[in-house]
């Protein structure tokens, strides 16, 4: 039954201008399957384009991968990208419809996902829900999501960016949606002090930030432990949990992820007894990698450049 | 005023206490716009999308500064500006209709002759854009796209993946269940290595500013 989302839905009109849009991105495309798709995809970016200037929130669609003909082609995107924020998905359903479509190009690298009912016979758009995580599924049924202005209140958080540039660390800067250990553990009995003794204090950097597991778990700490050296950087990685006492739930995997194969190169998983999962590894200036965390059918990936 | 009027009027008053882009300020005009909408003009013409999208933008951008509660409720003050706007609509399909008429010439003996500009079909000269990129792919001059592949998996490299997913025809789970790679391996692979080297396709090729 979808009538509560229906009823926190917002609506705004699509315009004539916005229309013409989508049909001029549509009628390039070569298929009547694609040309649908884009259509459609035009419209519900082009909603929320309007809605997040009515909300003051700066949009670039010229930098959206939706506006981009290689992409419109090549890829089903319909992504709006927000300065400082980060690309939010915006899904077109149609009147009637139970769930949100999610094409797998489209499940990383996103802020969220929002759900736009459209309705060309009444040239009117719906913005359904909000969520902020799809956790690999290729559709979302509409009951998840939560009214719009989740939205802005995800919005308004620091949001962490997806690239962490550890070498900016070293410098004493602190990126946005990371914290000192001090300020992540608050109050500090919940930090476990002897995971906390620096191994080689001096010239180590560590900084952590706050993993949302859901699925009535606590909140995780991801903490990065830098050390640089002569020839590369010794990299240390812990995942604690953020609650007192608390252990890691079992099955929740911690896995470095080589981004040139898109492969694992070293995981971790908790058996239901650990205090925190570790890895560690080696790597120089300019190269990238990313850490996952993996439970259930939630997935997190944070992207580091060294 | 009516108790909804009353309720809409505390919200705006709640709204302007705070800072446009604030988060509280966005929640309450969000609020607003949801409970104004069923109280306004309505009028079934084909410029009406725009006359109210028109409205919405000056709603937000004037509420706190262009509202005055003595003159009225917030729906009021909005149907008049949304009634102007639909006049501005009207009048330009007034001006339209009356401006066209086909171009008129005159021959060299006075006659007039009924000029109708055709505009010349030229879809058949320019290759469609993904013909373009279908033949990059296939060319791959370079070999990159072949070389750069899932770790263990040589055969799924970027050339492949870009043809069998271009107009996103083959489905993911078809791909996953041909090369037995679950579905986030493969799409996380596309698209950190092969969706940036498509995007550096367009630029270079001059299709994307």
């Amino acid at each position: 039954m979808t009538y509560g989302i229906h009823d926190s839905g917002l609506s705004l009109p699509l315009s004539l201008s916005d229309r013409q849009t989508a049909q001029t991105f549509a009628a390039q495309q070569p298929t009547p399957a694609k040309a649908e798709q884009v259509r459609l995809n035009t419209l519900a970016v082009l909603t929320m384009q309007h809605y997040l200037d009515l909300m003051d929130i700066p949009s670039d669609l010229a930098a959206s991968d939706s506006w981009n003909p290689i992409m419109q082609v090549c890829t089903d995107v319909a992504d709006l990208e927000l300065p400082t924020k980060g690309r939010l998905e915006c899904r077109p359903v149609q009147p009637g419809a139970q769930v949100m479509p999610v094409p797998p190009e489209t499940w990383e690298d996103r802020v969220g996902y929002v759900a736009v009912q459209i309705d060309e016979a009444a040239a009117e758009a719906t913005i359904l829900g909000f969520v902020p995580l799809v956790s690999d599924r290729e559709t979302i049924p509409l009951s998840e999501l939560a009214p719009p202005e989740a939205l802005l209140d995800h919005l308004a958080q620091p949001l962490p960016q997806a690239i962490a540039h550890l070498s900016t660390w070293l410098q004493g800067a602190i990126n946005t949606g990371w914290q000192t250990l001090e300020e992540l553990f608050n109050p500090p009995q919940l930090a476990p002090a002897y995971a906390f003794r620096l191994r080689h204090p001096g010239n180590t950097v560590r900084q952590g930030r706050r993993i949302v597991l859901g699925h009535n778990q606590p909140d995780l700490a991801l903490i990065v432990e830098i050390r640089p050296q002569p020839e590369q950087v010794e990299i240390i990685l812990q995942l604690h949990p953020l609650e007192d006492r608390a252990q890691l739930p079992h099955g929740l995997n911690l896995a470095i992820i080589d981004d040139a194969t898109a492969t694992p190169i070293l995981t971790a998983t908790a058996t239901g007894t650990e205090d925190f999962l570790e890895l560690q590894l080696d790597g120089t200036f300019g190269e990238q990698f990313s850490v996952q965390i993996h439970y259930n059918d939630l997935r997190l990936t944070q992207t580091f450049l060294i | 005023m009516s108790d909804r009027d009353q309720q809409i009027r505390d919200l705006v008053t709640q709204a302007c206490q705070h800072p446009p882009g604030s988060l509280l300020r966005q929640r309450y005009l969000t609020q607003v716009i949801r409970l104004v909408t069923p109280r306004l003009w309505r009028e079934a013409v084909p410029y009406y999308p725009d006359a109210l999208q028109k409205t919405w933008l000056y709603f937000c951008k004037n509420i706190c500064n262009g509202y005055d509660p003595t003159l009225g409720s917030v729906p009021t003050w909005l149907n008049a500006y949304l009634k102007r706007r639909l006049q501005d609509g009207y009048n330009a399909v007034i001006k339209k209709t009356n401006t066209e008429v086909a171009p008129v010439r005159y021959d060299k003996d006075g006659e007039a002759i009924n000029v109708i500009e055709t505009v010349p079909d030229r879809r058949g000269d320019v290759e469609p854009l993904w013909e373009k990129v279908r033949d990059w792919a296939e060319a791959d001059p370079t070999g990159e796209l072949r070389q750069i592949h899932i770790k263990g998996h040589p055969e799924v490299n970027c050339q492949v993946l870009i043809l069998r997913r271009l107009l996103s025809e083959t489905s993911w789970q078809a791909l996953a269940d041909e090369y037995g790679i679950a579905i986030p391996t493969l799409s996380s692979f596309y698209r950190r290595q092969c969706m940036p080297r498509l995007r550096n396709f367009g630029e270079t090729e001059g299709y994307i500013q």
